[in-house]
C-alpha cells in the first residue's frame, strides 16, 4: 500500500554464494511488494554491488583475479521472466555506475511474486576463501492504477 | 520557510564514528524547516564514507539505509548503501520523488547488520538532494 502516489521503491536483495560454490549454482531471494489489489510496481533499473563475508568491497577486478567474475542474474516475475532471459551480472559490475536501465519498465501486477535469482557461471569453485555476496537492488515506483 | 519558489534544497546528515566491527543502527532526524503550506520533494540521494583516523575511502560497502517520512518509510524497505558509495558518482536518483509535508519527521537510519571483523572506524556521510516548494 503506497503513502503517496507515486511512491519510490528501492528493493534489495542478497545472494549469498559459500566457498566451494561450483559453476551453476543458483541463489534465488523473494521481495515482498506488499501491494494492494489496485496498485502496480514498475522497475525501472537494476544496480549491483558485491562485497565479502566481512562487507568489504569485492570490486570486479578482485573478482577476476580470484576467477569468480563470471555472473548471471533474471527477475521472475509472476510465472516469467522478464526479461526474457538470464543475462549477464558482471556486465553490471564493470561500468562505473553499477547500473543497467531497462528500455522498459518491468510491470508487476497484484499478486505477481517477484524474485531475483543469481548464477555463478565461473569456473569455480569459489575459493579466495570468503564467502562472496551478490547485493542486487532494483529501482522501482509504486502507484495507484487508474482505470 | 523558502525565500525563493522552489527552493532547491541539500540535506547532509553525518554518521561519524561508526565503529563496523559491530553491529550498528543509527537515526538522524533532519529538520527542513517548511511552513505549513510548504512541501519537500526528494530526488536523489548522494552516500560518502571515509575512515575516520586518515580520510581515505572506507572499503566498507555492506550497510543498509532506510528513509522514514512521518510514520512510515519510503521507499517501504531498507535499501543497499553500499552500492551507491561504491558507484562513481556516489548518487541514486528515485523512479519518483519522495514527497514530505509540514510536521512530517525525516529521518534516516544507518543499519549495518553484518560484523566486519577488519573493519575500521568510519565516517558515513549521506546527503539528500530535494526542493522546498509552496502548495499551490
Amino acid at each position: 500500500m503506497v503513502n503517496q502516489n507515486p511512491q519510490p521503491e528501492l528493493y534489495t536483495t542478497r545472494h549469498g554464494f559459500n566457498v566451494g560454490a561450483t559453476t551453476g549454482t543458483v541463489n534465488t531471494q523473494q521481495i515482498y511488494t506488499s501491494q494492494s489489489f489496485n496498485e502496480e510496481v514498475r522497475i525501472y533499473g537494476m544496480k549491483v554491488n558485491f562485497v565479502d563475508r566481512g562487507g568489504n568491497s569485492e570490486n570486479y577486478n578482485t573478482l577476476r583475479a580470484n576467477g569468480d567474475y563470471l555472473w548471471d542474474v533474471s527477475i521472475q516475475a509472476g510465472p516469467n521472466r522478464i526479461p526474457s532471459n538470464a543475462f549477464s551480472l558482471s556486465d553490471i559490475m564493470k561500468t562505473g555506475e553499477q547500473t543497467i536501465a531497462f528500455s522498459n519498465p518491468v510491470l508487476i501486477l497484484h499478486r505477481q511474486p517477484l524474485q531475483v535469482s543469481v548464477e555463478f557461471r565461473g569456473v569455480g569453485p569459489i575459493d579466495n576463501n570468503e564467502e562472496v555476496v551478490a547485493i542486487i537492488t532494483l529501482i522501482a515506483e509504486q502507484y495507484i492504477r487508474h482505470e | 520557510m523558502v525565500n525563493q519558489d522552489p527552493q532547491p534544497e541539500i540535506f547532509t546528515t553525518n554518521f561519524n564514528s561508526v565503529d563496523t566491527q559491530a553491529k550498528n543502527t543509527l537515526r538522524n532526524v533532519i529538520y527542513t524547516n517548511q511552513g505549513h503550506a510548504e512541501q519537500v520533494l526528494l530526488y536523489a540521494m548522494k552516500v560518502d564514507g571515509v575512515v575516520s583516523s586518515t580520510g581515505v575511502e572506507m572499503d566498507f560497502q555492506d550497510f543498509e539505509i532506510t528513509i522514514s517520512v512521518g510514520a512510515n518509510n519510503i521507499p517501504t524497505y531498507a535499501f543497499d548503501g553500499g552500492v551507491i558509495y561504491s558507484m562513481r558518482d556516489k548518487t541514486i536518483s528515485f523512479a519518483c520523488p519522495i514527497a514530505i509535508n509540514f510536521k512530517q519527521p525525516l529521518i534516516i537510519t544507518f543499519t549495518n547488520s553484518n560484523e566486519n571483523p577488519a573493519g575500521a572506524t568510519n565516517n558515513i556521510t549521506i546527503t539528500l538532494i530535494g526542493e522546498t516548494m509552496i502548495l499551490k
